[in-house]
C-alpha cells in the first residue's frame, strides 16, 4: 500500500472553485432576508464554469494514491459541469438552498470520478447522493415529493450499505482499498465487486434496482429530473467502470488493466433486460413524466452496452462510443425535460393539440422525442448507430439486435408523444401557448437543439474524443 | 475467505431463528386472558397511541452533534501533529474549519439552531 | 456540388416555406420552387452525358471509411426525374387545399430526402436519407389524411421503421465483415461491390438487407402497410408515396443487394423472384375484391411493383432495364391514378366503388383520362406499360420459365381488376344513393396535370427509346456482374 503522501493540492482546482461557489452561495443566503436565487445561481454557475476552464488547464493527466485527474476522470467531470449548469440556468430557485445542495452533489461527483481508492470513492458517492435526496424534496411542501425523497432516500441508504459491505469484503481478500487490480478472480473479490457493482447500478437505474426511479423523477421538478437522469446516470457508469478495471493508472490512450470476466459475464444481460424493461413500461404511460423516466431507465440499458463494448473489446477508443452517447444523451434529455418545465406539462393528456397552440416549442419537443427515438439525422440515431455497430465489431450480435429492437418499441411511445402534440385537438387540459423562458434556459434550448441536429455529421463522435481527452 | 462468510451468515441466521422460534416451542403453552396482555397503565384502560410523538429537532441535533464530532475527530491529531506537518496541511486544515464555520454560520442565521 | 443542390435545395426551401408568413405565399413559392427544381434536375442530363456526374465527394474519410459521396447513374437519374415530376405535379392538384405551410414544407422535405436516397453513394448517407423520407411522410399522413389517419401514420411509420433497423443491421454487418475479409474500412457501395464476404455470414447479411428493402417494396408477407397507407393519405401524399417512395426499395435491390453479393442474388433468383410473382398475382386478386378506389390502387401498387421485382431478379440487361423502366411507369400511371381519385374525392367526398355511376356522361373529360391512365395501367400496348411489362418478362424468360408464365397471367388479371372498376364508376346506372349528381368536371389546372402524365404515357409508349438510352447501359453493367 502507498504512503500516506500528501496529495497536491492543484490536483484539486476546480473542486475548490466549486466549493468557494458553495460558500459563496451560502454567503449570500445568510445575508439577505428574502433572497432571490439569482445571485446564488450566478455565483454557482460561475463556480461551475471555473472549474471547468481549470479542467483543462493543469496537466493533461496525473495520478495519486487518493486522487487522479486528467483522462477518464476529466471526461466525466466535464459531463457533470455541463448538467450543473444547465439545471442552474433552468432552476428558478427561490433561495439558495437548491443552489447550494446542487453544488454539493457536484462536488460529491467530481471526488467519485477523481477517486483512486475506495474510500474516496464511496464519500463521493455519499455526498454526491445526499443532497439529491433534499433536492427531491425541493423547497416546498408536497406529499408527493416527500413520499418519493423518501423512498429515494431509504432505497439510496440501503445501496451505499451494500457498498460498504462490498468494500469491507475487498478489503478482507486483498488488504488494500486502493482501486488497483487484485491479482486473479476469487470468490470474495467477485463478491465484493457484485456488492459494490450493485451500488452502482442502482445509481442507474439498471434493472433490478430501478424501484425507486419512475416515483422519484415524476415528483421532482423537471430540471432536476433532467440532472439526475443525465449526470447520476453518468455516475454510476463510471463507478461500474471503475469497479471493473480496477486499475489505478487508467489512462484511456493507453492501455487499460486487466478486466475482471465476472462483470462482464452479467452485463449483457442487464443491459437487454433494463432496456427491454423501460421501453416495454413506458409504453402504457399517461403522465409525460413518468414516461420520460421509464425512457431514461431504457436509454441506461442502452449505455450499459456501450459500456460493455468498451469492456469486451478493451481497446482505449471504444470508449468514444460510451462518451458520445453520454453527451448526445445529455443534450436531448435535458432539452425533454426543460421543455416539461416551462411548458408545465405533466400529463399525455395535456399534450394534446399542444402543437397548435405553440408551434416552436413543439417543434423543440418534437425534435427531442425523435432524437431518443433514435430517428436520423439526429444526434440519438448517430450514438445508437455506433453503439450497434460497435457491438456487431465485437461478439455482442445479439444484444446489438436488442438494441435495434428496443429502439423501435422507443419510437412506438415517442411517436405516439409526438401524435398527440401534432395531430390531436387541443383538449380542456392543454396550456396555452406561453412558453417564456428565461435568456439562460433560452440559451440551453438552443444548445440542446442544435446537439441534437447533429446527426448528419458522423465525425461527430471523433470530435468529442479529441475535445475531451485534449 | 468465502468459507468465512457463509459460515457467518449461517450462524446468524440459525440464531435469529433459534431465538424467535425457541420461546413458542418450548415455552408454556397458556393463552392468557384479553385484560392481562394489555399494556398496565395504573388501572385505567389505555387510551391514545401507545407510541409518544416525537420531536423532529432531536434528530436535527443529533445529525449536528454528529457533524461537529467527525469534525473534532479530525481536528484533535492534526492540532496534536501540527508541528511536523507541511504548510499546505495548515492550508487545508484551516479551509476546513472556515467552511465548517461558514456552515455553523448559516445554519445560525436560518435558526437551525433554535429549540422548539 | 451540382448532385448536392438536387437535395440541399428543397432543404433549404422547406425551411423557408415553412417560415412564410402568408399561405398563399408559401403555396406559390413550393410550387415555383419544385417547378425549378424539375427543371434543374433535367438539365442535369447534360452533365451526366459528359460523365461529370460519375462522382461527387466531399471532406474526407473518417476513420471508418464514412465519406459523404454522391453519383447517379441513368436510372438514379431518372428517378430524380420522376420524383421531381410528381412533387410538381402533387402540389399543383393539391392547390386548392385548405393547409398551413407546414404542408408545402413537408412536401418539398420529402423531396429532399428521395433525391438523397437516389443520388447517395456512400451507404451511410443512403441510410440516413432513407430514413430521413420517413418524418416527412408521418406528418403527410398523420395530419391531412382522412378519417382513419391517426393510426395509419403511426403503424406506417413503426412498420417501415422496423424494415430500417433489419437494414441497418444488415449495412453494418456488410461494412464489419468486409473489413474483417479485406482490412479496409469502408463504405463506398462501389469499392463494396463484390465483397469477399461468403459462407452463413454472407447469407445473415444479405437476408438482413433483402428484408429491409423488401419492407418498403412491398413484398408479399410485409406489404401490411401500404393498403391503409395509402388510403388514410391525402391524394398528394399517395402520389408521393406510391410514385417514388416504394421505388426506394427496388433502388436499394439494385444499387446495393445486386451489385455487393453478385452471387447471392443469383442463387435467390426463384426466391426473390418467386416472391414478385406472388406480389403481381396477390395484388391483382386483392385489387379486384376491394370496393374503395384507392384502396383498389393501392393494390394495383403491390401488383406492378412485383412486375419490377420479377424483371430485377431475372439479372438480364433487358429485364433490368425493364424494371427500371417499369419503376417510371409505375409512378406517372399509379401517380396518375391516385390524382384522378384524390380529384374525384375532393369533389363528392367519397370513394367508393358503388358511390357513382354514369360518371361517364356527366364529366366526359374526367372520364377520358381515367380511361387512359387505367389502361396505362394495365398494360395496353401503345402505352408505357405495355413496355415495361414485356421488358420485364422477357428478361425472366431467359431464366426462369414457369415464372414468366404466371407473370403473364397477372398481366390479364390486370385487366381483370382495372376494367370492372372503370365500368362500375363510369358506365354502370346510377343508384340512388349515387354522389354522380352535380359533379363538376375537371378544371384548367387539373387538365394541364393529366395532359402533363398522358403525354409522357404516350412518349413512353410509343417511342421509349430515349429513355432506354438513359437505363440501359446501367442495367446492362449490373447485369454484367
Amino acid at each position: 500500500m502507498n504512503a500516506l503522501t500528501p496529495v497536491p493540492l492543484s490536483l484539486l482546482a476546480p473542486e475548490i472553485a466549486v466549493t468557494l461557489a458553495l460558500a459563496a452561495a451560502l454567503a449570500v443566503g445568510m445575508k439577505s432576508r428574502p433572497s432571490n436565487g439569482l445571485l446564488a445561481r450566478a455565483f454557482g454557475a460561475l463556480g461551475v464554469l471555473a472549474g471547468l476552464i481549470l479542467f483543462f488547464w493543469g496537466p493533461a493527466y496525473s495520478d495519486t494514491w487518493l486522487l487522479r485527474s486528467g483522462g477518464v476522470a476529466r471526461a466525466w467531470q466535464v459531463f457533470f459541469h455541463l448538467a450543473a449548469l444547465f439545471f442552474l440556468a433552468a432552476h428558478e430557485a427561490r433561495g439558495e438552498r437548491p443552489v447550494a445542495l446542487l453544488l454539493g452533489a457536484l462536488l460529491g461527483m467530481d471526488l467519485l470520478a477523481a477517486a483512486n481508492d475506495l474510500f474516496a470513492l464511496f464519500i463521493g458517492l455519499e455526498l454526491m447522493s445526499l443532497p439529491l435526496y433534499l433536492l427531491v424534496y425541493g423547497l416546498r411542501p408536497d406529499k408527493r415529493k416527500l413520499e418519493a425523497a423518501v423512498k429515494y432516500f431509504f432505497t439510496g441508504g440501503a445501496a451505499s450499505g451494500l457498498f460498504l459491505f462490498g468494500l469491507s469484503v475487498w478489503y478482507a481478500e486483498t488488504g488494500t482499498t486502493a482501486l488497483a487490480p487484485g491479482g486473479l478472480p476469487s470468490p470474495g473479490t467477485s463478491l465484493a465487486l457484485a456488492l459494490m457493482g450493485s451500488a452502482a447500478l442502482f445509481k442507474i437505474g439498471a434493472v433490478p434496482f430501478h424501484f425507486w426511479l419512475p416515483d422519484v423523477y415524476e415528483a421532482s421538478e423537471p430540471e432536476l429530473s433532467a440532472f439526475m437522469s443525465t449526470a447520476v446516470k453518468a455516475a454510476g457508469v463510471l463507478l461500474l467502470m471503475l469497479l471493473s478495471i480496477g486499475h489505478s493508472s487508467f489512462d484511456p490512450l493507453g492501455g487499460s488493466g486487466a478486466a475482471f470476466p465476472n462483470l462482464g459475464a452479467w452485463l449483457p444481460a442487464v443491459s437487454a433486460a433494463t432496456m427491454t424493461y423501460g421501453n416495454l413500461m413506458a409504453l402504457r404511460q399517461r403522465s409525460v413524466r413518468r414516461l420520460l423516466a421509464f425512457s431514461s431507465i431504457a436509454h441506461a440499458g442502452v449505455l450499459l452496452a456501450a459500456l460493455w463494448v468498451w469492456q469486451d473489446g478493451g481497446h482505449g477508443t471504444e470508449l468514444s462510443t460510451l462518451w458520445f452517447y453520454l453527451g448526445a444523451y445529455l443534450f436531448m434529455n435535458t432539452g425533454a425535460f426543460l421543455f416539461l418545465a416551462l411548458s408545465g406539462i405533466s400529463e399525455v393528456e395535456q399534450l394534446k393539440g399542444y402543437g397548435a397552440r405553440a408551434p416552436w416549442p413543439a417543434a423543440f419537443f418534437a425534435l427531442m422525442l425523435f432524437s431518443l427515438g433514435g430517428v436520423p439525422p439526429t444526434a440519438g440515431f448517430l450514438a445508437k448507430f455506433y453503439v450497434i455497430w460497435d457491438l456487431l465489431k465485437g461478439s455482442g450480435a445479439w444484444l446489438a439486435a436488442a438494441v435495434a429492437l428496443n429502439s423501435l418499441l422507443g419510437l412506438g411511445y415517442y411517436l405516439s408523444l409526438v401524435r398527440t402534440m401534432t395531430l390531436d385537438e387541443p383538449g380542456p387540459r392543454t396550456p396555452d401557448g406561453s412558453f417564456c423562458p428565461s435568456a439562460a434556459a433560452g440559451l440551453v434550448l438552443l444548445l440542446c437543439a442544435a446537439a441534437s441536429l447533429l446527426g448528419f455529421i458522423p465525425e461527430a463522435r471523433e470530435w468529442l474524443f479529441t475535445l475531451l481527452t485534449l | 475467505m468465502a468459507t468465512a462468510l457463509i459460515v457467518n451468515l449461517l450462524v446468524v441466521l440459525a440464531l435469529a431463528a433459534g431465538m424467535s422460534l425457541a420461546s413458542p416451542l418450548f415455552g408454556p403453552r397458556r393463552t392468557l386472558p384479553r385484560e392481562k396482555g394489555l399494556p398496565y397503565e395504573t388501572g385505567m384502560p389505555p387510551f391514545g397511541a401507545p407510541y409518544g410523538r416525537m420531536t423532529a429537532s432531536y434528530w436535527r441535533f443529533a445529525v449536528l452533534f454528529v457533524v461537529f464530532d467527525v469534525d473534532l475527530a479530525f481536528l484533535v491529531p492534526w492540532v496534536l501533529l501540527r508541528r511536523h506537518l507541511t504548510f499546505e496541511a495548515m492550508v487545508s486544515m484551516s479551509a476546513f474549519l472556515l467552511l465548517i464555520g461558514l456552515t455553523l454560520a448559516y445554519l445560525w442565521r436560518k435558526g437551525a439552531l433554535e429549540c422548539d | 456540388m451540382l448532385l448536392t443542390w438536387l437535395w440541399l435545395a428543397p432543404a433549404l426551401a422547406m425551411i423557408v416555406v415553412w417560415a412564410m408568413p402568408s399561405r398563399g405565399l408559401a403555396r406559390g413559392t413550393a410550387l415555383l420552387f419544385s417547378l425549378g427544381l424539375f427543371a434543374y434536375s433535367l438539365w442535369l442530363l447534360a452533365p451526366y452525358s459528359e460523365g461529370l456526374l460519375h462522382l461527387e465527394e466531399l471532406g474526407v474519410a473518417g476513420p471508418l471509411g464514412i465519406r459523404y459521396r454522391l453519383s447517379v447513374d441513368g436510372i438514379a437519374l431518372s428517378l430524380c426525374w420522376l420524383s421531381a415530376l410528381l412533387t410538381v405535379l402533387s402540389l399543383a392538384a393539391s392547390w386548392k387545399a385548405d393547409v398551413p405551410n407546414a404542408f408545402w414544407a413537408s412536401f418539398l422535405g420529402l423531396e429532399a430526402a428521395l433525391m438523397g436516397v437516389f443520388c447517395a453513394r456512400d451507404l451511410f448517407y443512403f441510410y440516413l436519407f432513407w430514413d430521413i423520407a420517413l418524418i416527412p411522410m408521418f406528418f403527410i399522413i398523420g395530419l391531412w389524411g382522412s378519417s382513419g389517419r391517426r393510426k395509419a401514420s403511426l403503424k406506417f411509420v413503426l412498420y417501415t421503421f422496423l424494415g430500417s433497423l433489419s437494414l441497418l443491421i444488415g449495412l453494418l454487418a456488410l461494412v464489419t465483415l468486409h473489413h474483417q475479409a479485406t482490412g479496409v474500412w469502408t463504405w463506398d457501395m462501389s469499392a463494396l461491390e463484390k465483397t469477399p464476404i461468403a459462407g452463413r455470414a454472407a447469407l445473415w447479411t444479405y437476408a438482413a438487407l433483402a428484408l429491409g428493402f423488401a419492407v418498403k417494396i412491398p413484398v408479399f408477407p410485409l406489404h401490411n402497410w401500404l393498403p391503409d397507407a395509402h388510403t388514410e393519405a391525402p391524394a398528394a401524399g399517395s402520389v408521393m408515396l406510391a410514385g417514388s417512395m416504394l421505388k426506394m426499395g427496388l433502388f436499394g435491390f439494385l444499387r446495393v443487394l445486386l451489385p455487393v453479393f453478385p452471387d447471392l442474388s443469383a442463387a435467390a433468383l426463384p426466391v426473390l423472384g418467386g416472391l414478385g410473382v406472388v406480389n403481381i398475382l396477390y395484388g391483382a386478386l386483392c385489387a379486384m375484391a376491394q370496393s374503395d378506389l384507392k384502396r383498389l390502387v393501392a393494390f394495383t401498387s403491390v401488383s406492378h411493383l412485383g412486375f419490377c421485382l420479377v424483371g430485377l431478379f431475372s439479372l438480364t440487361a433487358a429485364g433490368i432495364a425493364g424494371a427500371s423502366l417499369q419503376m417510371l411507369n409505375h409512378g406517372l400511371s399509379t401517380g396518375g391514378l391516385f390524382l384522378l381519385v384524390g380529384m374525384l374525392y375532393e369533389r363528392a367526398h367519397r370513394r367508393g366503388l358503388n358511390d357513382f355511376g354514369e360518371l361517364a356522361s356527366r364529366t366526359p373529360i374526367f372520364a377520358f383520362f381515367f380511361a387512359f391512365i387505367l389502361l396505362s395501367s394495365i398494360g395496353l400496348p401503345g402505352l408505357n406499360g405495355f413496355v415495361g411489362e414485356t421488358m420485364c418478362l422477357a428478361g425472366m424468360a431467359k431464366a426462369s420459365l414457369p415464372l414468366t408464365a404466371l407473370g403473364l397471367i397477372g398481366t390479364v388479371l390486370a385487366a381483370a381488376y382495372g376494367l370492372p372498376a372503370f365500368q362500375a364508376v363510369f358506365w354502370a346506372p346510377a343508384g340512388p344513393g349515387s354522389a354522380s349528381p352535380g359533379l363538376a368536371d375537371l378544371d384548367l389546372r387539373e387538365r394541364l396535370i393529366l395532359w402533363t402524365l398522358v403525354a409522357l404515357i404516350l412518349w413512353l409508349g410509343l417511342y421509349p427509346r430515349p429513355m432506354l438510352e438513359l437505363l440501359e447501359p446501367a442495367a446492362s453493367a449490373l447485369a454484367q456482374r
